[in-house]
């Protein structure tokens, strides 16, 4: 009885953790994409007004998104001679291929050409980031409810 | 001395390896890149093919340079920023740390006239500044003797800037301590970076890094009282007209123009302005034959021949 009971648990609790993982996951993905958007956006006024240079204002740029920080430092390491190749987290393949294009080609226009290739990555971005809010608002927010129901059920079925 | 890391980030791997790995920096004056060309080099006041064995006068086995090599260089030289850089760029060179500059051609974009940009990279020029304390001690003395009004005049390479960077620290270095102001426009003369001096210019020295000669020489005439401004390739008329404001407030000017000979320096458009208006007692000629700041021949400021013992 003891054992069929500590089962349970177990099992209600590893589906619950499962269920938050998965939340996580949607979660860290759309902050990602949000980070990113407001990098461009910020590198879109550094280009009206500061003129910093890409590697000082990815320096300085402070982000939550462990993968966003360790892109950025790729970035400015690979910017500064050091080549090194940018991570690709949780990123799927084709939203790789964009941001690391996008980071490789950072800088290498004139102002004028440098913001309208701005906001053409922030249009892209936009689909990404939106595609990502709306999974993490479908998924996301219910996953640790889900998993607890998922492993409740599992409990039940093992009893 | 020149530290030959610092090209490591402009240059192909293969070409930078070469450099780093045959030849003596000391010695290594330009290094310049064509689209689908031979690389060459200006080493030991001679020109040369760089190959995988150092230079070489047969093309051959010369590395060949490629567009994407060049864009890479302007790019990496502008610290993957060229929005940052384009002002400099559309100038035809960007000015690195230590003094390194990069001349750069390609295809000129123009708006309603103007130019916006340059795109299509072709060919750029790697200059690489050298410090030979010393080399103006020769004329030091005509220099001071003739009020330190004197025209630095010399073929490309031939070490016009060297011998200003030169006189500049050994006139700060004088008894009389005169204020000496560096109007520095391509930043080739002090090396300035982050706000110190590359090069040594003496302890009595101001530095104006990055400006037109015309602004450069309105904040030194008002704020910082020079004795002497020390500037770099004067051009055309506008320079004519800004050291002649300059003289007239009685400072004196040393500055550098080019050309290969007397003769041809009498052809510019500008000699016969700097002659009439007595704007310099002394022209040095330098030539390269002998190593760079080598003085060859010195006029007066009538554009005769002395001879300077």
């Amino acid at each position: 009885m003891s054992d069929k009971l500590l089962l349970c648990v177990i099992l209600t609790v590893s589906c619950t953790l499962a269920g938050f993982a998965v939340g996580k996951y949607f979660k860290v993905r759309k902050e990602y994409f949000v980070e990113l958007d407001d990098l461009l956006l910020r590198f879109s006024s550094n280009l009206t007004f500061t003129l910093d240079t890409v590697p000082k204002m990815l320096s300085s740029y402070e982000t939550k998104s462990s993968l966003l920080s360790r892109q950025l430092a790729a970035a400015v390491s690979t910017m500064s001679g050091d080549k090194k190749e940018l991570p690709s987290g949780y990123l799927s393949k084709s939203e790789f291929v964009f941001v690391d294009g996008m980071f490789g080609a950072l800088g290498t226009y004139n102002s004028v050409a440098e913001k309208c290739a701005n906001e053409n990555n922030r249009l892209k971005l936009k689909e990404y980031r939106e595609a990502s809010e709306s999974k993490y608002n479908k998924l996301g927010k219910s996953c640790v409810k889900l998993g607890f129901l998922l492993g409740l059920l599992l409990a039940v079925l093992f009893w | 001395m020149f530290d030959i890391a610092r090209l490591k980030k402009l240059l192909p791997v293969a070409v930078f390896n070469s450099i780093a790995d045959n030849l003596d920096a000391e010695k290594l004056q330009e290094i310049r890149l064509r689209a689908g060309k031979p690389v060459c080099v200006r080493y030991n006041n001679k020109s040369a093919y760089l190959t995988e064995r150092g230079v070489s006068s047969s093309c051959e086995l010369a590395f060949t340079a490629s567009c994407e090599d060049i864009r890479d260089a302007v790019v990496a030289a502008s610290e993957h920023s060229v929005y940052a850089y384009n002002d400099d760029i559309v100038r035809g060179y960007i000015t690195l740390a230590g003094g390194l500059r990069l001349g750069v051609c390609g295809e000129v974009v123009t708006d309603g006239g103007k130019i916006v940009t340059v795109k299509n990279y072709s060919s750029l020029n790697i200059r690489i500044p050298h410090e030979i304390k010393g080399c103006a001690t020769g004329i030091m003395s005509d220099i001071v003797r003739n009020h330190c009004r004197a025209l630095i005049v010399s073929p490309p390479g031939a070490g016009k800037t060297t011998m200003l960077r030169d006189i500049a620290r050994q006139l700060s270095e004088l008894g009389s301590a005169p204020n000496v102001l560096i109007a520095d426009e391509r930043g080739e003369i002090a090396c300035v970076c982050d706000g110190r001096d590359g090069m040594d210019v003496g302890t009595h020295t101001d530095v104006i890094t990055g400006s037109s000669k015309a602004h450069a020489f309105e904040c030194a005439v008002r704020s910082m009282r020079p004795d002497v401004i020390i500037t770099d390739e004067i051009f055309g008329a506008n320079d004519i007209g800004i050291l002649r404001e300059a003289v007239g407030c009685g400072i004196s000017v040393i500055a550098s123009a080019h050309s290969s000979s007397p003769d041809n320096f009498r052809r510019r458009a500008f000699t016969d302005d700097i002659v009439r208006y007595g704007l310099f007692e002394r022209y040095y000629f330098l030539s390269d034959d002998f190593g760079n700041g080598h003085i060859a021949e010195t006029y007066d400021s009538s554009l005769e021949k002395v001879y300077v013992r």
